[in-house]
């Protein structure tokens, strides 16, 4: 444990925490979304698969990190920040980190037509890695589909009996706590070692949708972030709160205007 | 509880000088009742809505709904509902409230670092 506090996590090059995921797009048109793709100055295409690196140049050259204000880039040598490959029906990111996965869906939505692709899942591992730990060389042999898809049906049924509880209910207050009860006891339960998000069909708003997505991986990476560090009682509940907090600030109501 | 006349005084020099022209009708029993009242409330509105927006973050945060989900929205809603709530009085009356809330204050200030308050 101590030797773990005085120890940094992996980062990559942009400054966040190493998290591998997986961002899996269902690919509806294959010929027009390999045209759109070589048509992108920030993807280069690898001569001997189906596949593209994704830079930090051209069309997302004015992507922010945060974590790297004092970064120096060398437009000679862009950062990759991902890889994009096709396989099949499918289109797949790999990307190192949260953060990458939260700027490529939003990014990637404004230039693929949803004609071409949509995003389904993402599958990602809910922990930091050390600076000389081994590193998983490829994404299968950490997500099993079914295992995966197990717990997102699991807790989906959880949520459904909630729902039927909240509409049971008497009042209004008396469905709030009984929403407020589950997520509570759920956001409160230790984290599986690997994860799915779903994305969901036919969102009106997308910018909200990604919203969602944030707020989803930022409290993962959170909980990792705290747990690497000892705090091995941080969960989801403490990273939503400190998000609240965030995003309300303290919530202070004053009725000065 | 009573107000000393010298308390009253000090109620009423901050009412005018908060500019509320019916100072001298209040007492400071009738301005810490308001102020209870007033910090009741809001302290209500302030949990609720840390409460709702806890568990709709919780809610997006297990994937169990996205953002713009009907529950999420009507999270969202309640918050600006409980908000519109507060900031439905009048401008009368907020004077009215931030005047009174000012002169208890100010008279709690100037009694509480002496000894045997009576006020209290």
């Amino acid at each position: 444990m101590f030797d773990r506090l005085q120890k940094p996590f992996l980062t990559v090059e942009t400054g966040e925490a190493y998290q591998p995921i997986k961002l899996n797009y269902n690919l509806l048109q294959k010929d027009k979304l390999i045209e759109a793709l070589n048509k992108l100055k920030c993807l280069k295409k690898n001569p001997s698969a189906p596949s593209w690196d994704w830079f930090w140049q051209a069309e997302c050259d004015d992507l922010h990190f945060e974590s790297l204000d004092a970064f120096k880039r060398n437009p000679e040598r862009p950062i990759r920040l991902g890889t994009i490959t096709i396989r099949e029906k499918q289109l797949y990111f790999s990307l190192p980190s949260f953060k990458r996965a939260c700027l490529a869906v939003p990014f990637f939505h404004k230039l693929l037509p949803e004609e071409i692709v949509t995003p389904r899942n993402a599958d990602f591992i809910n922990k930091v890695f050390g600076l000389d730990e081994r590193l998983p060389h490829g994404f299968t042999e950490l997500f099993k589909d079914e295992e995966l898809e197990a717990i997102v049906r699991q807790r989906l049924e959880d949520y459904h009996k909630t729902q039927e509880r909240c509409e049971q209910a008497a009042t209004a207050e008396e469905a709030f706590g009984v929403l407020s009860e589950y997520t509570k006891t759920e956001a409160g339960k230790r984290l599986p070692y690997a994860e799915r998000y779903v994305f969901q069909p036919d969102t009106q708003d997308p910018d909200i949708a990604f919203l969602g997505f944030y707020i989803f991986l930022r409290g993962r990476e959170l909980v990792a972030i705290k747990r690497w560090f000892g705090d091995s009682g941080y969960s989801l509940a403490d990273a939503a709160d400190e998000t609240v907090e965030q995003v309300f600030g303290g919530m202070d109501i004053d009725i000065l205007d | 509880m009573a107000a000393t006349p010298k308390q009253t005084q000090a109620v009423q020099s901050a009412l005018v000088d908060g500019g509320m022209s019916a100072a001298d009708k209040l007492s400071l029993h009738d301005l810490q009742q308001v102020k209870k009242v007033i910090e009741a409330s809001v302290d209500r509105a302030e949990k609720m809505n840390i409460a709702i927006a806890k568990t709709g973050a919780q809610l997006l945060a297990l994937g169990v709904e996205n953002a713009t989900s009907v529950p999420v929205k009507a999270m969202v809603r309640a918050i600006e509902q409980n908000l519109a709530q507060l900031n439905g009085l009048n401008a009368e009356q907020k004077q009215a409230l931030v005047n009174a809330k000012k002169g208890v204050d100010n008279v709690e200030r100037n009694t509480s670092h002496r000894p045997g308050r009576s006020s209290e």
